[in-house]
C-alpha cells in the first residue's frame, strides 16, 4: 500500500507491506515518525482535527490535543457546535475533555478578536 | 531617542528577527499594523507549524504564541495597531514615518529590518475572464472571513489553485459546511505539499483536476457558475473541452506576492524573479542600513524557514548597528539554469560559520545531488530524491571553504 | 404634505451621470426634484466603467449635439468641479499617428476647428516625446487638445447627486420605475415592488440603458438603439509615469479605439473595446483582453501588463451618430435622453443645461439658491503629516488604517457611510473613498469592511452586499448544512 506520510511538510511516499505473521514494514520514511504514521494509518488512521467555534467577540481557534481516530472527525466538529465557548477563554484552556472518551481534548489554540 | 533597529511586521520573520536583535544588545523597535503580534500565523488555524523550532506539530496560533511569549521576555518597544507610512533614507539613519490611532510619528533607527510578507494575486492578475460578482475571494481573504470572524464565504464552491493556502481552505471549507466541488490547476502538478494533497483533499474525497483552470466566471450579482477547461502544453485553454460548474463560491489561490511597495522607490537592488530586493546571506540588501527577511523578500512554503530569516536578519541588523559588521568583500552565487534564484544572491569571502543558500528550481527533476562548488571543487552536496518547483530546496555551507567564487548546480 | 405625497416638480429617471446632471441642475435653481435610480448606488452601471475623460471636443461631428453638448460640457467642467469639490485634472489628451496616417492627424485638427475647440496643436514626434517619452516607434505626430481633462468619472456623479441632495433634492436607490402614469398635470411613478409611489409635474428620462423601456411607459417613441460592451485593464500604481494624458489612437467608424488612460489616483487603464452585445453584459473576454493588448501597442510601448489587478467591462448606449435629447410631442412635460454614450461624461452637464432650459420653456419657474457645499471625502494620507496629526487627534479612528493598499482609514470609512446619499455596499464604499482598489483589491481590507457595515447598519455580516440585493459576500454563520446536516 502505498501513502503519502502526512506528518511533516517532507511528505514521504511510504510503501507499508502485511508481512504473514502480521508485522507492517514501512519503508520509504525519512524518519521515525514516518514509521509511526504508515503502521498507524493502516491499523486504525488518526487525524488531528482544527476548527473554530464563534464567540460574541470573533472565534476562539481549537485543535485536538493528539490526533484522533480519523472515523470520528466529522462527529468531533458536530460536538464542537454544539458546545459554547466559556466567558474569558484563554489559550491553552480544554473545550471539550475527553472527547467521545477517547482521552483526547480539545484545546482552545487561540484567541481572534473580529475588529 | 534612535533605535538600533526598527522592524516592520510582526509576523514569523519580524518577531523572530526582533527576538534576535534584542538578544544582540540591540535597542529595537517592533512595528505591527494589528492589533497583536503573528500575523497571517494568527488565520492559520491548522496545524503542521513548529517542527524545525519546536519539535512539535503545532497550528499556527500555538505557533505564533510560543514566538510571541519569547518576544515578550524581551526588553523591546512595541508599536501595535500602528502602520509604517513612509520610509525615508537619511544617510547614517533611516527615518520611518509610522500612523496609530494616536498619532503620526517619524521613528529614527540604525538600521532596518523589512518583513512584512506577502499579499494575494487578484483576480485580475490571473486576466480572470467573465462577470464580477460577490462571492469571488482570494484564500486567505476567506480564511480571515471563516476562522476570525467564524462566517461562511459560500455553500458549493471551486477552488482555483492548488497552492498550499488553496488545499488548507478546501478542508477548512468542508469542516465549516461547504461542499467543495474541486480544486483546479492549471500546472501539471499540484502547487502545494504532497501531505495537504492526502490530509485536505483526498480524506474529504475533494477532486484535483490538474492541468485544468477556471476560464470565466458567470452570474450577475452572485456567482452562478464558473466554466473550467482542460489547458494544452502552452497552458492555453482548449475551450472545445469546456465546461460549466454550478457554483455560489470561487476560491482564488493563485500565488503570493511580496509586499515590498514602500521600497520600491529605494534605491535598491531588485531580482526579477523574486519581486523583491537581493540580499547577502545577512539578509542585508545593497542598500546597507536595510535589511529584509520571510515571505517580503521571497514567498516561503513554511512558517519555520521564514522564522530562520528572520532570526538571522535580526542579528546581523543588529551587528550592523552596532558597527560589528565589518563590510568586506561579497561575491554573486551563480547558478546552473535549473535554479530559478538563490536567497542569498551574494556571500561573504573570508569568513567563517554556515550560511543556508534557499533556492527554487525551475521543473521537477528525480534523483539529483545539490552540489555548491567553490574553485571547481564541491565544497556542499546533498542528494535529494525529487526536486519539484513548489518546493523551496535548501543547502547549508561551510562559509571557510568559498575561495573566490561560489555555484550552486543540480546534477541530474 | 406628508413626504410621502409630496408632488415634486421634477421626477428623474437614473442616476447615471446625466441623470444626476439634470438632477443637480435642477436643484440648484430652486426646483423640487426626487432622482429614481434602480440600482444601490448612483453612477454604478456605465458611468463607473467610463473611460473618465473630459473631451476638447474635435472629434463629434460638426454641429450635432454631440459637438455643442461636448464643447459646452468640457467649458463647464473647471468650474463644476471646484463647486462640487472634486478633483479635476487638465492634462490635456494625444491622438496619435503613424506616418500614413499623418493627414489624418490634419483632419481631426480642422473638424476641431470647425467644432470651435481651442488648444489644438499638431506636435512633431520630438515634442511629442517630450510629453509622452512611452510612445510607440513609429508614432510621427499627434493632435494635442490642451482643454482636455481627466476626471474620476463615478466621483463626479455620486459628487453631483450629493450637492442635490445637500441642497433639498431627495435619491431613492433600488427603485426600479415600472409604471408611468399621467394625470391632468401629475406624473405618478411607481415600482412596483415598492409600496412608495412617487408624483411629478415633469419627468426626464436619463434611464441609459433602459431608457427606451422608460418612454414605453408614457407610450412614446423608442428608437433604435445598440449596446456596445467596452473591457478594460487596470494596472497598479506602480506603472503611474506610463502615460501622462489620455493616448489615443486615430478614431474609426467603431469609435474612438484603445486608448492609454492614466487615472487620477495614479494607476493607468487601457481600453475600452467596443463589441455589440444583447444586454447588460459587462463580462469580460479572453477575445476583448486581446484586443487591448493588441491594439494598445500601436500608440504606446508594451505596458507591462504584469502588474494588471483588474478586468472590467461596462456597456454604453447608442442611438444612430448622435445622441437623443428630446421633449415628448405625446405626453406634455415628460423629457428623455437616449443614446447617451462618448462623450457622454463631458457632455452631461450641458444635457442637464438643455433640459432644464426646455423645462423652464414649458413653464417650470426656477430661482437658484444659496448653494451649500459639499464636503469632499477624506484622502487624508495625501495631506501633510502635520494636518494628518491634527485629524487623528480629533479622531483617533484617522488613524487606524483599514485598506493598507489605498491608505483608507477606518475614520474615513465611517464618514463614507455617514455620506448623503447612504451608501451602503461594499462597491459604493469602494466608489467614493478607494478601500479594495488597490493592489490587493480587498483581499486584506474587504472583510474589516463588511464587519464596519454591519455593525454601522446593526445588521448581520452576511446581510452586507457587494453591489445590492442578491450580491451578498457571505451565506451566514460557519458549521451550518453541508456535513452538519449529514
Amino acid at each position: 500500500m502505498k501513502l503519502v506520510c502526512i506528518r511533516c511538510p517532507r511528505g514521504c511516499n511510504l510503501n507499508i507491506t502485511k508481512k504473514s505473521n502480521g508485522q507492517i514494514i514501512v519503508t520509504g520514511n525519512s524518519c521515525p515518525r514516518g514509521e509511526e504514521y504508515g503502521k498507524q494509518e493502516i491499523t486504525q488512521p488518526k487525524r488531528t482535527i482544527t476548527t473554530i467555534q464563534k464567540t460574541d467577540f470573533g472565534t476562539v481557534s481549537l485543535v485536538t490535543s493528539k490526533a484522533i481516530d480519523k472515523n470520528l472527525y466529522f462527529d468531533v466538529l458536530k460536538k464542537i457546535k454544539n458546545t459554547k465557548v466559556k466567558p474569558n477563554p484563554q489559550v491553552g484552556d480544554v473545550f471539550i475533555k475527553n472527547i467521545f472518551k477517547t482521552k483526547v481534548d480539545i484545546i482552545i489554540s487561540g484567541i481572534h478578536m473580529c475588529e | 531617542m534612535i533605535y538600533d533597529v526598527a522592524v516592520i511586521g510582526g509576523g514569523p520573520a519580524g518577531m523572530a528577527a526582533a527576538i534576535s536583535a534584542t538578544k544582540e544588545g540591540a535597542k529595537v523597535v517592533l512595528i505591527e499594523r494589528d492589533y497583536r503580534v503573528g500575523g497571517i500565523l494568527n488565520q492559520c488555524i491548522h496545524n503542521g507549524f513548529g517542527l524545525a523550532y519546536f519539535g512539535a506539530e503545532l497550528t499556527g496560533p500555538q505557533y505564533a504564541k510560543r514566538w510571541e511569549d519569547e518576544l515578550k521576555k524581551q526588553k523591546l518597544d512595541i508599536k501595535l495597531n500602528t502602520t509604517l507610512e513612509q520610509i525615508t533614507d537619511c544617510k547614517k539613519l533611516v527615518e520611518l514615518t509610522v500612523v496609530s490611532n494616536k498619532n503620526v510619528e517619524k521613528i529614527k533607527a540604525k538600521s532596518v529590518v523589512l518583513s512584512m510578507g506577502c499579499r494575494e494575486r487578484p483576480a485580475g492578475a490571473i486576466n480572470l475572464c467573465g462577470t464580477r460578482p460577490a462571492g469571488v475571494f482570494s484564500a486567505g481573504q476567506a480564511q480571515k472571513f471563516v476562522n476570525i470572524h467564524g462566517k461562511m464565504v459560500g455553500k458549493k464552491v471551486v477552488i482555483l489553485g492548488s497552492g498550499d493556502i488553496g488545499l488548507i481552505m478546501a478542508r477548512r471549507l468542508t469542516c465549516e459546511g461547504a461542499k467543495v466541488i474541486g480544486v483546479y490547476e492549471i500546472m501539471s502538478k499540484c502547487g502545494g505539499l504532497a501531505r495537504n494533497v492526502a490530509q485536505c483533499l483526498n480524506d474529504f474525497n475533494i477532486p484535483l483536476h490538474l492541468s485544468t483552470t477556471v476560464v470565466e466566471v458567470i452570474g450577475e450579482k452572485r456567482v452562478e457558475a464558473v466554466v473550467v477547461a482542460p489547458v494544452d502544453e502552452n497552458l492555453k485553454p482548449i475551450l472545445e473541452k469546456k465546461k460549466i460548474i454550478k457554483c455560489d463560491t470561487l476560491l482564488l489561490s493563485v500565488g503570493l506576492i511580496p509586499e515590498n511597495d514602500l521600497i520600491q522607490d529605494f534605491d535598491i537592488e531588485f531580482d526579477n524573479v523574486t519581486g523583491s530586493a537581493v540580499v547577502n546571506e545577512y539578509f542585508q540588501t545593497s542598500n546597507s542600513k536595510i535589511f529584509i527577511c520571510g515571505n517580503v523578500l521571497h514567498v516561503n512554503d513554511l512558517a519555520d524557514n521564514v522564522s530562520r530569516e528572520g532570526l538571522q536578519a535580526g542579528k546581523f541588523a543588529a551587528l550592523f548597528a552596532k558597527n560589528k559588521l565589518i563590510p568586506q568583500n561579497t561575491i554573486t552565487i551563480v547558478h546552473d539554469n535549473h535554479i530559478k534564484y538563490t536567497v542569498p544572491k551574494y556571500i561573504h569571502t573570508n569568513s567563517t560559520g554556515t550560511a543556508t543558500i534557499s533556492f527554487r528550481v525551475d521543473k521537477e527533476y528525480h534523483q539529483v545531488k545539490i552540489i555548491a562548488k567553490s574553485n571547481n571543487e564541491i565544497i556542499s552536496q546533498k542528494p535529494s530524491p525529487v526536486v519539484i518547483a513548489g518546493e523551496m530546496q535548501s543547502l547549508i555551507i561551510d562559509k571557510s571553504k568559498i575561495k573566490n567564487d561560489l555555484s550552486l548546480e543540480i546534477e541530474v | 404634505m406628508s413626504e410621502q405625497n409630496k408632488i415634486y416638480d421634477v421626477v428623474v429617471v437614473g442616476g447615471g451621470i446625466v441623470g444626476c446632471a439634470v438632477f443637480n441642475a435642477i436643484v440648484r435653481n430652486g426646483n423640487s426634484a426626487i432622482l429614481l435610480e434602480a440600482e444601490d448606488d448612483v453612477g454604478a452601471m456605465s458611468t463607473k466603467a467610463n473611460s473618465g475623460i473630459i473631451h476638447a471636443g474635435y472629434d463629434p461631428k460638426p454641429n450635432s449635439l454631440m459637438a455643442i453638448t461636448n464643447l459646452r460640457g468640457n467649458e463647464m467642467y473647471a468650474s463644476m468641479c471646484k463647486r462640487l469639490n472634486v478633483e479635476i485634472k487638465n492634462c490635456g489628451t494625444l491622438v496619435v499617428a503613424t506616418k500614413e496616417n499623418r493627414e489624418k492627424i490634419q483632419e481631426l485638427y480642422d473638424r476641431g476647428k470647425t467644432n470651435k475647440v481651442k488648444g489644438l496643436k499638431i506636435l512633431e514626434r520630438d515634442a511629442l516625446l517630450k510629453l509622452e517619452p512611452n510612445l510607440a516607434d513609429n508614432i510621427v505626430c499627434g493632435l494635442f487638445a490642451s482643454t482636455a481633462s481627466i476626471v474620476c468619472p463615478y466621483l463626479v456623479c455620486i459628487a453631483l447627486a450629493e450637492e442635490g441632495v445637500i441642497n433639498g433634492g431627495k435619491v431613492i436607490t433600488n427603485f426600479r420605475v415600472s409604471s408611468i402614469k399621467k394625470g391632468k398635470d401629475i406624473f405618478t411613478v411607481k415600482d412596483d415592488t415598492r409600496t412608495q409611489t412617487v408624483y411629478g409635474k415633469y419627468v426626464v428620462n436619463c434611464a441609459g440603458l433602459y431608457a427606451n423601456f422608460i418612454n414605453s411607459l408614457v407610450d412614446e417613441q423608442e428608437y433604435p438603439i445598440k449596446l456596445v460592451k467596452g473591457e478594460y485593464i487596470l494596472l497598479d500604481k506602480s506603472q503611474s509615469n506610463f502615460v501622462n494624458r489620455p493616448i489615443f489612437p486615430l478614431p474609426t467608424e467603431k469609435g474612438k479605439g484603445i486608448l492609454a488612460i492614466p487615472t487620477l489616483h495614479g494607476n493607468v487603464m487601457f481600453g475600452p473595446t467596443a463589441t455589440d452585445c444583447s444586454f447588460h453584459d459587462t463580462s469580460t473576454t479572453p477575445d476583448g483582453l486581446e484586443q487591448i493588448k493588441s491594439n494598445i501597442i500601436l500608440s504606446v510601448k508594451k505596458p507591462n501588463f504584469k502588474k494588471t489587478i483588474k478586468l472590467f467591462a461596462g456597456v454604453r448606449v447608442k442611438s444612430g451618430s448622435d445622441f437623443v435629447i428630446e421633449k415628448s410631442k405625446k405626453v406634455p412635460n415628460f423629457y428623455y435622453t437616449i443614446g447617451i454614450c462618448s462623450p457622454g461624461l463631458t457632455s452631461a452637464p450641458a444635457i442637464a443645461e438643455m433640459i432644464l432650459n426646455m423645462l423652464q420653456k414649458d413653464g417650470l419657474k426656477s430661482q437658484p439658491i444659496k448653494l451649500k457645499q459639499r464636503k469632499p471625502y477624506g484622502e487624508h494620507f495625501a495631506l501633510p503629516k502635520s494636518e494628518l496629526k491634527k485629524l487623528i487627534k480629533k479622531n483617533p479612528a484617522y488613524g487606524k488604517i483599514v485598506c493598507r493598499c489605498e491608505k483608507v482609514s477606518e475614520g474615513e470609512i465611517i464618514d463614507a457611510l455617514n455620506s448623503p446619499l447612504h451608501p451602503r455596499t461594499v462597491d459604493a464604499i469602494k466608489r467614493r473613498i478607494r478601500p479594495t482598489m488597490g493592489k490587493c483589491q480587498g483581499s486584506f481590507c474587504m472583510p474589516k469592511i463588511v464587519k464596519m457595515i454591519a455593525d454601522y447598519e446593526k445588521i448581520q455580516q452576511e446581510d452586507v452586499t457587494q453591489k445590492g440585493e442578491k450580491s451578498e459576500i457571505l451565506v451566514g454563520d460557519i458549521k451550518q448544512g453541508g456535513i452538519y446536516d449529514l
